[in-house]
């Protein structure tokens, strides 16, 4: 079954989008652009040209290079709109019956026929980067188009070898591409701002249709008004600076433009940018340098009329649906100018609520059509739908710290295992703490459940192996089980409100872990180098039990030494404080098991071989064993003997 | 009476199996196709880590080409008279532009576009024209900016002023 082309067959731009996967996605073109210049030409040579490349000899090609064309397609010749290109094209335009014609390298065509020169370029770039044919497309047109212009489109998809299953409206395609035709009851403004034109449609979503209420606009306002208005500011300024005109310098002037479109993009997040143009042209006295400084604010003040000029055709089109400006539910900004906060906020302030941009604005409207084209085509149908957990999973680990096992808005079902330890030698229970949230302590989360492994048998701290798995199924019930690799004995437990918050709960969880980053960073780490530091203490002092007569009584010195400094800053404030006495022990420490080494004793223990220093993980060896990453968890003595270095919390 | 109702008993028993295993059926191929999806997933994560970086030099190249060209500017409007210490310093400043070419090529970007050349609008930007009898129709009579290309595609068209003979 192949693929219907969702296809934005734009005034000055074109874009194509198909379903995959799924999901809406801009195809490139044959270039590697996502968008296509809706321009076709004939060279001198006879060779016919369609999108970039016709752009690219315009300059030297203006009679035979056609652009616009849709300003033409299903038009009376007798239109105001084809009076006026006619005055303003290079191209020629004639009347052909009730009509219109154009002239291409001396032979006459329709705008039906032109159009669909773009559309044959895009469906055959669209055929080479999804490897199959395309016999289908959506064509989107603006809602103002009437039957003669619609019907004209569909016969330009014909001649370029496409059956058109529907015409639908850009700001209609907008909204889908939102998935605001689920909006039912609701009603949604379409702000349009192009590279030539502007267009605003009010919206009203009912159960099976959106329908378009109004429509209004400005035909000849868009992106490049924009332009000018800063290109002719920069070639005010050089004047007023060198008194040169460089807006007669072709080459400058190409110059100026490429540099004027790039400030304006950069001014959208930065606060000012440099327009650096070194050797803009030479004067009598030498090479001439364009150095200007552009700020936001010049900018706004610079483009402020046109922003605000396109405010009144939504007023009209809000009067023409009889509706006040606060009935809107939602507004969908469409083409690149929206990135400008300028025209963002100036549509925030006249609705009081802010507008959508998350789609990328210059692709909407083809992700849109091939949305539809995806219903058409029977691609959007029943799906698994599959949920994800909202919040992270994890354990309390040492020092009351929360160790996620399982990140927030992983898809579920799914689950995951990993190893912990003890944090006290000889300690035969752990208890698994089970909690839900975003915050790094354990005590802001919310504890889902506990449960108690027990009959592990003795062994060092670090050693034991116990093995901690999450599972998670397709109805949000978690089941956490613990498993002692040694001994074999497992303990679990049933959790059925995993997924069960209420989305405010859920936000707000979100929103304290954001406010309290920061302050909860800081006490992670602090946990962390205490840690870090009891784990020191711990490998030095078995190490010095082992080095039992191996050592001579001012090596064993130094260390002790170390050791009682480490302790004695562990529990402060000043990480660099107990860095800095773990860096010196560990340097001591190293030098004693270097000499033991050399002893030749081989290994006195499996401890005593790794270096003593192993960072906030468990003990080498039990890292050695598994590839996983072993942490201390802070598991507890059922019988109330506090733990080492835990807060001596009660089960 | 009873064989009755053991019989209609087996017949609803028989239908219950049915629809079981046209069901079993459905979640094992719905299954294998995740499986398969996912297997595909991953095949397609290591080909778009491919594209990334492929993507991130060219749009490197792209943003430091500009750096490229203004020094070519710079060459362009080089005065004249230089004196020897002036075309020594010169001279540096040519090495450290050459410098940077090299740069480009190590990421396998290549400048094309001559003067003579026909003027392609596939690869070249015509930024301007001229009319000269003398010189071949349709030819690039002067290189604003070099075009560069990697591999086969061009990561930024030639700006050129093209020859267009008119005949008035």
């Amino acid at each position: 079954m192949s693929k219907i082309l969702g296809i934005d067959l734009g005034t000055t731009n074109s874009c194509m989008a198909v379903i995959e996967g799924g999901q809406p996605k801009v195809l490139e073109n044959k270039e590697g652009a996502r968008t296509t210049p809706s321009m076709v030409a004939v060279t001198k040579n006879g060779e016919r040209l369609a999108g970039a490349s016709a752009k690219r000899q315009a300059v030297t090609n203006p009679k035979d290079t056609l652009f616009s064309i849709k300003r033409l397609i299903g038009r009376r010749f007798n239109d105001a709109e084809v009076k006026r290109d006619q005055e303003t094209m290079p191209y020629e335009i004639f009347q052909k019956g009730e009509g219109v014609g154009v002239k291409m390298g001396n032979e006459e065509y329709t705008p039906e026929q032109i159009s669909a020169m773009i559309l044959q370029k895009l469906k055959v770039d669209a055929e080479e980067r999804i490897g199959e044919k395309i016999t289908e497309a959506v064509i989107t047109v603006p809602a103002y188009f009437d039957d003669a212009q619609r019907q004209a489109t569909k016969v330009a998809g014909e001649i370029a070898g496409l059956d058109v299953k529907r015409i639908i409206n850009e700001p209609t395609a907008a909204a889908l591409a939102y998935g605001f035709d689920k909006k039912v009851g609701q009603q949604i403004i379409v702000y349009d701002l192009g590279g030539g034109t502007f267009d605003v449609s009010v919206l009203d979503v009912s159960e099976d249709t959106v329908e378009v209420k109004s429509t209004n606009g400005d035909t000849h306002l868009g992106g490049d008004d924009f332009d000018r208005a800063i290109i002719d500011w920069i070639i005010a300024e050089f004047k007023s600076q060198e008194g040169i005109d460089l807006g007669q310098d072709a080459l400058a002037l190409q110059r100026i433009k490429d540099a004027a479109e790039k400030a304006k993009i950069e001014l959208s997040t930065a606060q000012q940018t440099e327009i650096n143009q070194p050797f803009i042209t030479s004067g009598a006295e030498g090479p001439k340098h364009l150095i200007l400084t552009l700020t936001r604010s010049k900018l706004e003040e610079l483009v402020d009329d046109l922003a605000t000029k396109t405010l009144e055709p939504v007023r009209a089109a809000l009067k023409d649906s009889g509706l006040d400006k606060s009935e809107i539910e939602e507004i969908i900004m469409v083409g690149g100018m929206t990135r400008m906060p300028l025209i963002q906020k100036k549509v925030e302030e006249f609705f009081g609520k802010k507008p959508h941009v998350g789609v990328n604005p210059d692709e909407v409207v083809a992700l849109g059509a091939a949305v539809q084209a995806g219903v058409l085509g029977g691609e959007v149908k029943d799906v698994l739908l599959l949920d994800v957990t909202p919040l992270s999973l994890g354990l309390e680990t040492l020092g009351g710290v929360m160790t996620k096992l399982i990140e927030r808005n992983t898809t579920i079902p799914t689950s995951k295992e990993q190893i912990f330890s003890t944090a006290a030698d000889n300690q035969n229970t752990v208890e698994i703490h089970v909690l839900q949230g975003e915050r790094p302590m354990a005590t802001d989360n919310k504890t889902l459940g506990r449960f108690i492994l027990s009959g592990l048998p003795p062994a060092p701290r670090g050693v034991p192996q116990v093995e901690v798995k999450f599972d998670i199924d397709a109805n949000g019930i978690l089941n956490v089980s613990a498993t002692d690799k040694a001994s074999g004995k497992s303990q679990k437990i049933t959790i059925t409100a995993s997924t069960g918050l209420s989305d405010e709960e859920i936000e707000r969880m979100k929103k304290e872990a954001e406010e309290n980053a920061a302050e909860d960073e800081k006490k992670k780490e602090k946990i962390e180098h205490q840690n870090l530091a009891e784990t020191m203490i711990y490998t030095s002092e078995k190490m010095l039990k082992d080095a039992e007569g191996k050592i001579s009584a001012e090596e064993r010195k130094d260390v002790e030494d170390k050791i009682e400094a480490l302790k004695d800053v562990k529990d402060g404030d000043d990480h660099e404080a107990i860095k800095k006495a773990a860096d010196e022990l560990t340097e001591s420490a190293q030098k004693v098991g270097a000499k033991m080494y050399q002893g030749g004793e081989g290994a006195p223990g499996a401890d005593a071989g790794t270096p003593p220093f192993q960072g906030g993980d468990g003990g080498g060896s039990a890292q050695e064993k598994t590839d996983e990453k072993v942490v201390d968890a802070d598991f507890e003595e059922k019988s109330g003997e506090a733990g080492s270095g835990s807060d001596g919390k009660e089960v | 009476m009873s064989d009755e109702q053991s019989q209609s008993e087996a017949t609803e028993e028989m239908d219950e199996l049915a629809v079981l295993k046209e069901k079993c059926a459905e979640l094992e191929n719905g299954w294998k196709r995740a499986l398969a999806d996912y297997d595909n997933l991953k095949k397609d994560l290591a080909r778009e880590k491919q594209d990334l970086r492929r993507s991130t030099v060219e749009d490197l190249c792209l943003q430091l080409l500009p750096v490229l060209d203004n020094f070519d500017q710079a060459v362009r409007f080089q005065p004249k008279n230089l004196g020897d210490a002036e075309k020594n310093w010169l001279a540096g400043i040519l090495h450290v532009r050459s410098g940077l070419e090299d740069l480009f090529k190590t990421f396998g970007a290549e400048p094309f576009c001559e003067v003579g050349d026909p003027f392609d609008p596939h690869i070249c930007d015509a930024a301007g024209e001229r009319s000269d009898a003398t010189v071949a129709d349709q030819t690039i009579v002067e290189v604003a900016q070099r075009g560069w290309k990697i591999g086969d595609k061009v990561l930024r068209p030639a700006k050129v002023i093209v020859n267009n003979v008119t005949s008035d």
